[in-house]
């Protein structure tokens, strides 16, 4: 097979690896508890602590599903460089999926936090308050009328909320799209593609971040790269192949990512965020008139050339004269992440990240999204309750 | 296939392990991804993959792996019987005992012709040129192209044994159009063929209209203005949403009291101009002759005539109900069908656009791994597509959102197209519905 593949490509061989020589690397994701340290016993009974109290919120939560994530992988990459490296990976997160039902309709809400630590976050996560928490949306859920639609100002909530980032900015910076010339922002470093008080990071440094690796798959170390400083672009994540390919003189960024070895490493987010800024989460939403806030998300996705994304809020509220109204029903929020990044005006001071996981050409990665409270001052809302 | 089954099987009945399944795939793939002229990518691969289920004392475990060599059966045998320790318990009978008839899928065609890396990297680089000579604003042009070969088999220890084969070639067009203000705008078509690089050239050729459509169509529009629209939805769009709708017919969300149509067998639950089929054994490459029990898939209607004639079994929700499966295992005692397929109405897409005479022709719906609540059935979604204006398709629109619930939209189906394509594994057509909620300006 290897035959007939190299018979594809012409020209001389222009690389020889004689030796090999391992090198080390700050150990960015160290654990206290291993996984083999409880028993599965134990395990099943802090899950089905958690399951109780969420059956306990109402009879009318229909269906709980709680679930404990654990990932040990060991990685070794040899590369062209002559180089070993090692990382030994550990995740652990925690999940609960309530279904609530009132026999005419099912609404439901999920929380699933995880970082890159052993057992010990199980001993520092409340994980009986977050099922609480998901059964009594879901059950709210019920009730709540159907969302707006139409352009309208939008508060994005911190943790999840980053994931609007993620799809619209985060995947378009990526070295893939940028090196085709296939991204809005391509050709555009030192320009300015966003509002004064946006900065963005792209951080695989974190220590125990979820998305954090202390070496990429192709044998650098992570990189706390800015992306975007006071609204300028001053960065693109990038791999050893797409920087090669780049116009511009610039290097890897430490983020070349992949599932397992059944895919090819190219570039992919690590914890990628917006910083906190300086405004009070209380004023931003007192700013707005007529808007909606939203707290909680179940993801979404964009179209890296055109740079359109969607995704969905699946806790928000209605704001009425600079109040939080109402829930409301889960709704779509759809734009171009370029016509958005101006139109963010207010900055919260309260930036917090969450777990995820993006899938894209090399497979399924882990990842951090996150960002403060925000103000996007222009947005189009789908909910199906229209717009009259 | 050259897994020694028996081996495994040994392992697992020393450690008491009874019933016990296995399911073993394995696939060789040959890929070339030609962007702008030039070969972006090339890869040959293989992989291959085991799992198995088994019972100890009433309960069930299970454990999969890609690492296979002589000590997986016995390593194997043990991670199943640690599961099954803290496993759900499980009923013996819910393992399927075989001695039934497999109809064979037309998935491996006798015809199939295997083509080489060469063969593939020419045809793509041959395309890449064509493409992108039929419109001048296209700047991007990317092609990949693959010839995949698999085959999997399932066994258990009851005498259960059933295998299938898969050859094929696929192929994605991916174009990104720029206006003259240097707007990209992206577009594409997939295409596939269970025959012959020939074949597949022929599709190809087919699907590059409707590849630079998808793009350049789209310079410069904008959305509806909001309201309620007749609107006629493409066979892809439908397929999109069919999806969700069908994962409430599945029998164990039914007994678990999470489905919408639990008690609605018999009663009409979409329009009467639909009539649903699973059609497992056709050529495609979604077709296959066994579920995941091994049970064998079956031809038959789900829905007639807008009623629900059955929901998705698996032996498990089978025996719930003392009845057959119908060969609709995905897993885990889920229910779906393999292959599925509406009945095709007299309807052309010109005569479909007559029927609403003024209206919307969505072409296209996204963000559907998180706008669809697959327990409620309400959607938020994106769209595009186009204008229908006196029965005929006008501008282009784009940037709209469409909301509702897949429970009403399937009930307001007014008429059902012809446009079904069978040598491309399409069985779904176009529909007109009378009310779709559309949000733009």
């Amino acid at each position: 097979m290897a035959k007939e593949l190299a018979l594809g490509f012409d020209g001389k061989q222009e690389l020889e690896v004689t030796s090999l020589k391992e090198k080390k690397h700050k150990n960015l994701t160290p654990i206290e508890i291993p996984h083999a340290a409880w028993t599965t016993e134990e395990k099943l009974a802090y899950l089905e602590e958690g399951e109780k109290v969420a059956y306990g919120v109402s009879e009318k939560v229909q269906d709980v599903m709680t679930r404990l994530m654990e990932e040990d992988e060991h990685v070794e990459i040899y590369n062209s460089d002559g180089e070993i490296h090692q990382d030994d990976r550990c995740r652990t997160r925690i999940m609960v999926l309530t279904v609530a039902s009132d026999g005419k309709q099912f609404q439901q809400d999920f929380s699933g936090p995880g970082l890159s630590k052993g057992l010990e976050f199980l001993k520092e996560t409340d994980f009986k308050a977050l099922c609480k928490e998901t059964a009594e949306t879901a059950v709210a859920l019920l009730d709540a009328p159907e969302g707006p639609s139409g352009e309208m100002p939008v508060v994005l909530g911190n943790y999840f909320g980053g994931v609007l980032f993620h799809e619209a900015c985060g995947h378009p910076l990526e070295g893939s799209a940028i090196s085709k010339d296939t991204s809005p922002f391509a050709g555009k470093l030192g320009q300015k593609i966003a509002s004064d008080v946006v900065n963005a990071f792209d951080d695989g440094t974190v220590v125990n971040g979820w998305g954090s690796e202390s070496v990429d798959d192709e044998g650098h170390a992570p990189t706390c790269n800015q992306l975007i400083k006071d609204g300028v672009l001053v960065s693109y994540m990038l791999d050893r192949y797409t920087a090669r390919r780049m116009k511009e003189d610039v290097k890897a960024t430490g983020s070349c990512r992949r599932e397992s070895y059944r895919y090819m490493p190219t570039t992919r987010m690590t914890n990628t965020y917006i910083g906190g800024g300086s405004s009070d989460p209380k004023d931003i939403i007192a700013s707005v008139k007529n808007g909606i806030y939203c707290k909680g998300f179940t993801g979404g996705q964009v179209d890296p050339s055109t740079d359109q994304f969607i995704f969905t809020a699946d806790v928000a509220y209605l704001i009425k004269d600079g109040k939080i109204d109402h829930l409301i029903k889960p709704v779509s929020l759809i734009g171009y992440g370029y016509e958005i990044l101006p139109r963010i005006t207010m900055v919260g001071n309260d930036c917090t990240r969450a777990p995820g996981v993006c899938g894209a050409a090399s497979g399924s990665c882990y990842v951090e999204v996150g960002q403060p409270t925000l103000l996007i001052s222009k947005m189009l809302v789908g909910g199906a309750g229209g717009n009259e | 296939m050259r897994l020694n089954t028996k081996k495994y099987f040994e392992e697992a009945k020393k450690l008491g392990l009874e019933p016990y399944q296995l399911s073993y795939s394995v696939s060789t793939e040959a890929s070339v991804e030609v962007f702008n002229g030039e070969v972006e990518q090339q890869q040959i691969g293989s992989a291959q993959d085991i799992g198995a289920k088994g019972m100890f004392e009433g309960n069930q475990g299970s454990f999969s792996t890609d690492a296979i060599d002589n000590l997986t059966p016995a390593f194997m045998a043990s991670k199943v019987l640690e599961s099954a320790k803290f496993g759900k318990e499980a009923n013996a009978d819910d393992y399927f005992k075989g001695g039934k008839k497999y109809k064979k899928a037309k998935t491996a065609l006798k015809e199939f012709k295997p083509a080489t890396l060469k063969e593939l990297r020419e045809f793509a680089l041959d395309l890449c040129k064509e493409v992108k000579s039929r419109d001048s604003r296209l700047a991007k042009v990317s092609i990949d192209v693959t010839m995949q070969t698999s085959e999997s088999m399932k066994a258990n220890s009851y005498g259960m044994k059933c295998s299938d084969k898969m050859t094929y070639f696929f192929g994605y067009i991916s174009v990104v159009a720029e206006d003259e203000k240097g707007e990209p705008r992206s577009g594409g078509k997939s295409f596939s063929s269970a025959k012959s690089l020939e074949d597949l050239k022929n599709h190809a050729y087919d699907a590059i209209d409707e590849a630079v459509h998808s793009a350049v169509d789209f310079f410069g529009t904008g959305p509806c203005k909001s309201k309620t629209y007749k609107t006629v939805l493409s066979r892809g769009s439908l397929g999109s949403l069919l999806r969700f709708f069908l994962g409430q017919l599945n029998a164990k969300s039914v007994q678990k009291h999470l489905s919408l149509f639990e008690g609605k067998k018999g009663s009409q639950i979409v329009s009467k101009l639909l009539t649903m089929k699973n059609l497992p054994h056709v050529t495609s490459p979604s077709s296959s002759s066994y579920d995941a029990d091994g049970y064998p898939t079956q031809d038959f209607t789900f829905i007639k005539n807008g009623v629900l004639e059955d929901y998705f079994y698996s032996v498990e929700t089978a025996n719930v109900e003392n009845r057959e499966s119908n060969g609709c295992c995905i897993g885990n005692g889920n229910g779906y069908p393999t292959q599925v397929a509406i009945k095709p109405g007299r309807y052309d897409l010109d005569s479909l656009f007559a029927k609403i005479k003024n209206g919307l022709y969505i072409t296209s719906v996204s963000g559907l791994n998180s706008g669809i609540n697959g327990q409620t059935l309400d959607f938020s979604l994106p769209c595009e597509g186009y204008i229908i204006k006196d029965g005929k398709k006008a501008g282009a629109l784009s940037m709209m959102v469409m909301a509702g619930n897949l429970q009403n939209l399937f009930n307001s189906i007014i008429a059902v197209g012809n446009d079904i394509d069978p040598e491309q594994a399409k069985f779904i057509p176009s529909v007109a519905i009378k009310g779709l909620a559309v949000s733009g300006k």
